[in-house]
């Protein structure tokens, strides 16, 4: 009997044949393009379009589409997600059809894109409502954000974005908004007596087109037209009229179930000249990595931002740090009212099942004048990664006394 | 009700069967073949000595079909060892193995070769049983039966040991009493 035992033990561990090789035997075959039914695809994330083109070029992987199906589903909050592969129009090539199963996702849909309370400086929510047409959707939202630059700005936007599949695929948009300004106090004194023109409303149109050039990256290139109603009717109305450039590399490499890592870099290089109309005229630098790395209930965030920019550049363009995701702990009108020229920002979140504790540090400088390196700390529940909710207390770090912040809210 | 629905044949100490009527290249399985997606299939040979419920050794694999779109043809690899709960295991059936441009019906046939129970220590005298179960394995099921060094047999084992669960496909043949003095050797078959 013990040998039997055993024996079957031994030959539970002697085990052979690696899991992440394919026993497909369409593997040799290559994928010549995706498609997601339903003219869907406009509603998932960035880094989940990114993946799915990384696939075109690719030899069939059936245990990443798998992964693939998963992350669609989760992105579209349909019950199941089903592939099926198909004989391709060239030769020993296939192409992968991604389905909805058990439910289709609704012909018009309400998001929310993002939601949050910072305590300092109150709540931010964006609301979008898309239908989809084919391969373009169009959206229509409403915005009040108080946290991402110095105003708040709240308003209407709306957007047409059309997808183009093929061995290289091109997404054009269309953006564009219409937003009324709030300056704080602190910015109004701030800016009081310097260049800074503060504006009372904002008109925005951005078409942009997005190409994918490897399966990692992709190169979007924007004109950004911004009509501002400046506050003191003697300025009348500005432009600040740029082109942007953006490089985007995203790499995600799966273990097995939640185990993963996934690294997003993206640097924007956004210039206004007078060439293009622009009574503002500045040179933006902006780049962005995040790394995170998932083992089983364990998770780790880092998180590094720099941007830099020259010439007289309107508030919209200006660095802050000291919201729901930078400095958490610290108000960004203590740190500058009236935003930065520079900035270099830190952090790292880490979490276990839904706890999260996190360290942010960051510095802003205007001309040479700097705010000196700020650190703040903070912990609190998470759930479901950055796209998920967030529960949290933090603190800057600083001498003297401590002076808690609450966080809330999802999608930032 | 036992049914001789086995054919029984030893070959290198070991026991293996043939099931000409046995067709599990059906169904949802085939559709998800015909799509493209490789779909794992178990198996388990069951052998009971003087009763049909003396369990004696049971040898458990796992196969992985796909469909070559472009060939129209079936791949088959055998993703476990092949062992015995006694602890039996054939030379020939250590290794890994695959075939490639397989008919449906020799891609079932390849997969019942590779099954075998060894037949050393048993008296030829003895009356025998032998049960196969097969089963589609749920393929959002089917991954966690790997670890860091490939197929878990024990996890095999112990999947047989669940009732089949609503809406997969699976299939019992049996045959007996049978003696090992008795089975002659079949004629060699090809694919």
């Amino acid at each position: 009997m013990y040998r039997a035992v055993a024996a079957l033990l031994l030959s539970g561990l002697c085990l052979f044949g690696n899991p992440q090789e394919d026993v497909n035997v369409n593997s040799r075959y290559t994928v010549e393009s995706v498609y997601l039914a339903d003219g869907d695809y406009t509603h998932l994330s960035a880094s989940l379009r990114q993946d799915l083109d990384a696939v075109v070029g690719q030899k069939l992987d059936e245990s990443h589409l798998e992964h693939l199906a998963t992350r669609i589903r989760r992105d579209l909050r349909v019950q199941n997600v089903a592939f099926h592969v198909r004989r391709g129009e060239a030769p020993d090539h296939v192409r992968v059809e991604f389905e909805i199963q058990g439910g289709r996702r609704k012909a018009f849909d309400v998001d929310i894109p993002k939601a949050a309370y910072y305590s300092p400086q109150g709540f931010t929510g964006i609301v979008d409502a898309t239908t989809n047409i084919r391969d373009t959707a169009l959206s229509l939202g409403l915005v009040s954000d108080g946290d991402e630059l110095v105003e708040r700005f709240s308003g209407i936007r709306a957007r047409v974005e059309q997808h183009f599949a093929g061995a290289r695929r091109v997404r054009v948009a269309f953006d564009v908004g219409s937003y009324h300004q709030q300056w704080n106090g602190s910015t109004l004194r701030a800016v009081d007596g310097s260049s800074l023109g503060l504006y009372r409303s904002r008109q925005s149109f951005r078409p942009s087109a997005t190409l994918t050039l490897t399966p990692q990256l992709t190169w979007t290139v924007a004109v950004a037209v911004e009509q501002l109603e400046m506050q003191l009717p003697a300025a009348g109305t500005q432009s600040a009229n740029s082109v942007e450039n953006t490089l985007r590399f995203h790499q995600g490499w799966e273990d097995t179930g939640s185990d993963g890592q996934d690294l997003d870099a993206a640097y924007t290089l956004r210039a206004a000249t007078g060439a293009l109309g622009s009574d503002f005229t500045y040179v933006r630098h902006a780049a962005h990595v995040r790394y995170e790395l998932a083992r089983g209930n364990s998770g780790v965030t880092v998180e590094f931002i720099a941007g830099g920019l020259t010439g007289r550049a309107p508030m919209f363009e200006r660095f802050v740090l000291g919201n729901a995701s930078t400095l958490r702990g610290w108000n960004k009108f203590d740190l500058d009212p009236a935003g930065a020229d520079r900035v270099v920002h830190g952090s790292v979140d880490y979490r276990y099942r839904y706890f999260t504790v996190f360290y942010d540090t960051g510095v802003l400088w205007t001309n040479n004048e700097s705010t000196g390196p700020k650190q703040a700390a903070g912990c609190g529940f998470r759930r479901g990664g950055k796209d998920g909710m967030l529960l949290a207390i933090a603190f800057p770090l600083r001498m003297g006394r401590v002076d808690p912040v609450l966080i809330a809210g999802f999608n930032f | 009700m036992w049914a001789d629905e086995l054919a029984v044949h030893p070959e290198d100490d070991e026991l293996h069967i043939e099931a000409p009527q046995l067709h599990f290249i059906t169904g949802p399985s085939l559709e998800r073949l015909k799509n493209g997606v490789s779909v794992p299939y178990d198996f388990q040979l069951s052998l009971s000595l003087d009763s049909p419920t003396n369990l004696y050794d049971r040898a458990v694999e796992r196969f992985a079909i796909s469909y070559d779109l472009w060939e129209e043809k079936y791949s088959v690899t055998r993703l476990s060892t092949s062992t015995s709960l006694r602890g039996g295991m054939s030379r020939h059936l250590r290794e890994r193995r695959t075939a490639s441009h397989l008919s449906a019906g020799a891609a079932e046939t390849w997969c019942l070769d590779n099954v075998g129970l060894p037949i050393s220590g048993i008296d030829p005298k003895r009356m025998f049983w032998l049960r196969l179960e097969v089963r589609s394995a749920d393929p959002k099921t089917a991954l966690p039966l790997f670890d860091d060094s490939g197929i878990s047999l024990t996890r095999l084992i112990d999947l047989f040991s669940h009732a089949p669960h609503a809406g997969q496909q699976h299939w019992t043949l049996e045959t007996g009493p049978l003696r090992l003095s008795a089975i002659r050797r079949p004629v060699t078959r090809g694919l």
